[in-house]
């Protein structure tokens, strides 16, 4: 890790774009990524029905022109609820991943340039957090507070912090270790304009690259978890809940399965794909040795 | 007999990002029987890569452009793989510079040495025999010390298990990689004694890499002094370090640390930087620092052979 | 060795202590307690009254950790609030199932992992490289629970060859077999990949160090290098990360074994979680936390008796 922190310069911008067009998986990546984003900030004006407007006479219709991709069980049309889907997929994971990795880099740099108590106090809390596969913690958790979807974004940002925190801690020991912060210590700067001029822009990079890889992680989370009712609450249009909701509807209508997953697997396949790639491009130690 | 080592007109050179690197240029040398070359010269001047393309394990972007290297007479580069690696560890050995990564961190020293040591021939790594070599190069403990891991062993220590393994296997010619520069001045001087005292004993040829002096005077017989990837002089040690020939080599002399400018109080240093090696330029590749140079040095200087086994590659020296 | 391996055990004792005291306090920290928790929001507070005694929530709340600590330490992990079943005995009724599926799960992905790892390194950088490469990419990303239900629709409702439900019938293993051949697929699609890639990455990182360098100079035959010299220092980290990744594998069979409605902790605790069953939903995480621990510091230990440097790091 500390190798890597000596390694990170963020080449320029210019740079980076240019670096992710020529990487085919990186550009896959990005377009299907944008798409997503697109789809939704904009699904309140794109979506063509309103995504909880029931209407069970026309329940589980095919895929026609008045329904592109056709009904569920209450006749709504599944075209709208997957755009709205995007909206909140996109949004609870940006969100929580957000606010999981700002209390992680607080909490990383209190804890790599803090008192050393602190830091083992911290890093006690980060391993246990680490111990249980996370799963079970956000269980627990929602099993105290109930389902939601504040619950969900409580969860998520519980799970997530840890790994945060132990990256910006780390990188934060191997740096604060460096010779120019110890001449700024010697020069008496204090703790702050440290963190905040010295630390704070070097640990940054790396912790992007671990959140842009998290989100993915995240969204199959949050539709799992909404797969099992333990999520996001119906009428609201998770990807995981259209997914129980086909599920059960099998029989009936079985393209409502498979049109969920579709847009399920290729925002965590396009995530992961522009994660990747800005993974090797900001780290080009191991561009060499990369697979694709 | 043909000697055990003999590099005819090698050219080696790196592909980097715009263009080539010309590393090792037309270098011809050759090794008798107990004698010690010394090959000598800055960072970059190619040493390294000669020494890689002697037995013929270059890393990836490297490219032998032309030449032989004749390990008793036959081109190692020619062979089909099977053959160069039946070479290895048998008719060369190498010792390299690095005795901090040269060995395999978690395999015990003894486990290594039989494995290398045994590669050809398992008959010669039998632990008594392992431990007698090591006793040899003075490693305190020896029986012990094949239980030992590396990390556990200093690196003068692990240096002296590098070369007591290159001894193992008996080889026509040794070369040595460079053996001190990555250890401290004690155990440098260690080495180097221990490397004087096993000339004794070790009937075949020695090859030195290096870029320090008071090794080459201590150690050497014959040097070899490289400047850009040529072979800028050669000859004894003794001609070479008393009546250098070439501007580089006399310049490079100068530079000994002993001597001190006593008005100034510095130390000399030879102006310039090494050329670029991905464009050289067409005549002497020392001329942009040489202080007496002449028009005609724009021209690929000849190589003039003064005696036997002593070469100058330059316009300045004539017979 | 034994000074590090005592090191390690008291870590994860500390860590397993800090988790269980987090979990039994949890429940205090949101309005309410464990005894209207576990009742719902009509029972009276009669009702409510006398499960918290029987609880011991009228203890200070020490006393209750302290009590919850000695109960854990016979064996006691707290009942169920409805059946009144202990815990422990529901948990290990179903962790079997679990075990096997995830077990089975990284088998299969370790197989097709190592092998296709290895193929990507002798074919380096070739076509076929590349697509392994895309490919192994790509089924990370897809969430087990998709594959579960895709491989459910397709193999057992369409075409009918295995079964979509359950884990097969008590003591016939062909049957147990049968049920298992999905879940374990689905467990496993995206370690195949992460296990391919890692191989890979770990044994071209290897080949190019030094003292492989200095095994070519002797003369070693590459195949000596791989599996004598390079295999053990790659498999080190290999050894770290699964044991982490079984941390990962355990979180896809909770949600595999629900699509399957297949007994296992997956099933367990979803149920107990729609029930507001905290005592199971607890336990189980009690449960599941040890066993994990006892996974990843049986790992570490096993990595420092393969490297030995490790024994003599200092935990900074």
């Amino acid at each position: 890790m500390s190798s890597a922190a000596e390694d990170i310069t963020l080449p320029a911008r210019r740079g980076i774009g240019r670096a992710l067009l020529g990487d085919p998986m990186g550009l896959a990546g990005l377009v299907l990524v944008v798409s997503f984003l697109v789809m939704a900030l904009l699904a309140p004006w794109i979506s063509p029905y309103d995504p909880i407007a029931l209407n069970v006479k026309g329940k589980f219709q095919p895929p026609s022109a008045a329904h592109w991709v056709g009904t569920d069980h209450l006749g709504r049309d599944l075209l709208s609820r997957i755009i709205w889907g995007a909206r909140l997929a996109l949004g609870i994971s940006i969100t929580s991943v957000g606010i999981a990795g700002a209390i992680g880099l607080v909490l990383g740099l209190v804890a790599g340039y803090g008192p050393r108590w602190l830091d083992s106090a911290l890093v006690l809390i980060f391993d246990s957090m680490s111990s249980l596969p996370m799963i079970f913690f956000a269980l627990a958790v929602i099993t105290v507070l109930g389902p939601g979807t504040t619950t969900l974004i409580l969860v998520i940002v519980l799970v997530s912090f840890p790994s945060y925190a132990r990256l910006i801690r780390t990188q934060t020991l191997s740096l604060s270790g460096a010779d120019y912060i110890l001449a700024e210590r010697a020069m008496g700067a204090g703790p702050v304009r440290i963190i905040f001029r010295h630390l704070l822009p070097n640990v940054v990079g790396p912790l992007v690259i671990l959140i842009c890889m998290d989100v993915p992680v995240v969204i199959m989370l949050e539709a799992g978890l909404s797969y099992l009712n333990l999520g996001v609450k119906p009428p609201s249009p998770s990807w995981g809940n259209i997914l129980a909701e086909g599920y059960n509807a099998l029989r009936q209508a079985p393209h409502i399965v498979i049109v969920a997953g579709v847009p399920l697997v290729l925002a965590t396949l396009g995530f992961t794909f522009l994660g990747e790639s800005l993974r090797d491009v900001l780290d080009p130690r191991g561009a060499g040795r990369r697979w694709t | 007999m043909s000697a055990p080592l003999s590099v005819e007109n090698l050219s080696v050179v790196y592909r980097v990002a715009g263009g080539s690197l010309q590393a090792v240029r037309d270098v011809s040398l050759s090794v008798q029987r107990g004698e010690v070359l010394g090959i000598m010269g800055e960072s970059g001047c190619g040493k390294s890569t000669l020494a890689a393309a002697m037995i013929n394990l270059l890393p990836a972007g490297a490219q032998i452009r032309q030449g032989a290297v004749r390990l008793n007479g036959a081109d190692l580069l020619q062979l089909p793989p099977a053959a160069q690696r039946a070479l290895r560890g048998r008719s060369v050995a190498m010792v390299f510079q690095d005795p901090m990564t040269a060995f395999n961190p978690v395999l015990t020293i003894g486990r290594q040495l039989a494995d290398f040591v045994g590669a050809h021939d398992p008959a010669r790594a039998t632990p008594d025999r392992l431990a007698a070599m090591l006793a040899r190069v003075g490693i305190p403990d020896a029986a012990r010390c094949l239980g030992r891991y590396p990390h556990e062993l200093s690196g003068g220590m692990r240096q002296r298990v590098a070369i007591a393994a290159a001894l193992l296997t008996q080889p026509d010619v040794l070369i040595a990689d460079e053996p001190t520069t990555a250890l401290d001045v004690t155990m440098e001087a260690q080495i180097i004694h221990l490397l004087r005292d096993l000339r004794t004993s070790f009937d075949g040829a020695i090859v030195i890499v290096t870029h320090h002096l008071g090794v080459i005077a201590e150690l050497c017989d014959r040097v070899a002094v490289m400047y850009a990837g040529e072979v800028v002089e050669e000859g004894t040690v003794d001609a070479i370090f008393h009546d250098p020939q070439h501007p580089y080599t006399r310049a490079l002399l100068a530079c000994d640390p002993a001597v001190v400018y006593p008005s100034s109080g510095r130390l000399p240093t030879i102006a310039g930087r090494i050329p670029d090696l991905t464009a050289l330029p067409p005549g002497c590749a020392f001329l942009p620092r040489c202080t007496v140079a002449l028009p005609v040095c724009h021209q690929p200087p000849p190589r003039v052979r003064l005696t036997e086994g002593r070469s100058v590659l330059c316009h300045r020296v004539q017979i | 060795m034994l000074a590090y391996a005592i090191r390690r055990l008291g870590l994860s004792l500390l860590i397993l202590i800090v988790v269980m005291t987090v979990m039994y306090t949890m429940v205090f920290l949101v309005p309410g307690d464990p005894a209207s928790l576990a009742l719902g929001p009509r029972a009276t507070p009669e009702l409510k009254e006398a499960l918290r005694e029987r609880m011991g929530l009228d203890q200070p709340i020490l006393t209750q950790i302290l009590y919850f600590f000695g109960n854990v330490l016979q064996g006691d992990l707290g009942t169920d609030v409805w059946s009144k079943r202990p815990v422990l005995e529901q948990i290990l009724e179903v962790f079997p199932n679990t075990l096997i599926l995830g077990l089975v799960a990284l088998g299969w992905a370790l197989f097709l992992g190592i092998l296709l790892g290895c193929a990507a390194v002798i074919w380096r950088d070739t076509l076929a490289d590349r697509l392994l490469g895309v490919l192994s990419v790509s089924v990370i990303s897809i969430p087990s629970f998709v594959v579960a239900i895709y491989a459910l629709i397709i193999f057992a409702v369409w075409l009918n060859w295995l079964p979509a439900i359950g884990a097969g019938e008590k003591g016939d293993i062909a049957s147990q077999a049968r049920a298992l051949i999905l879940p374990a697929f689905a467990v496993g699609i995206g370690w195949v990949g992460y296990l391919a890639r890692l191989i890979r990455a770990s044994m071209l990182e290897v080949m190019e160090a030094p003292h492989i360098r200095t095994a070519r100079a002797f003369g070693m035959s590459e195949r000596n290098i791989v599996f004598r010299h390079a295999l053990r220092v790659a498999i080190v980290p290999t050894i770290s990360i699964l044991a982490v990744g079984f941390g990962s594998i355990l979180s896809s069979a909770v949600f595999v074994e629900s699509v399957f409605s297949r007994p296992g902790i997956g099933t367990l605790i979803t149920a107990a979680v729609e029930k507001r069953n905290y005592p199971v939903v607890m336990g189980t995480v009690v449960f599941m936390t040890a066993f994990y621990l006892a996974v990843i510091t049986a790992a570490d230990l096993l990595i420092a008796r393969l490297d030995p440097r490790v024994r003599d790091v200092l935990r900074g």
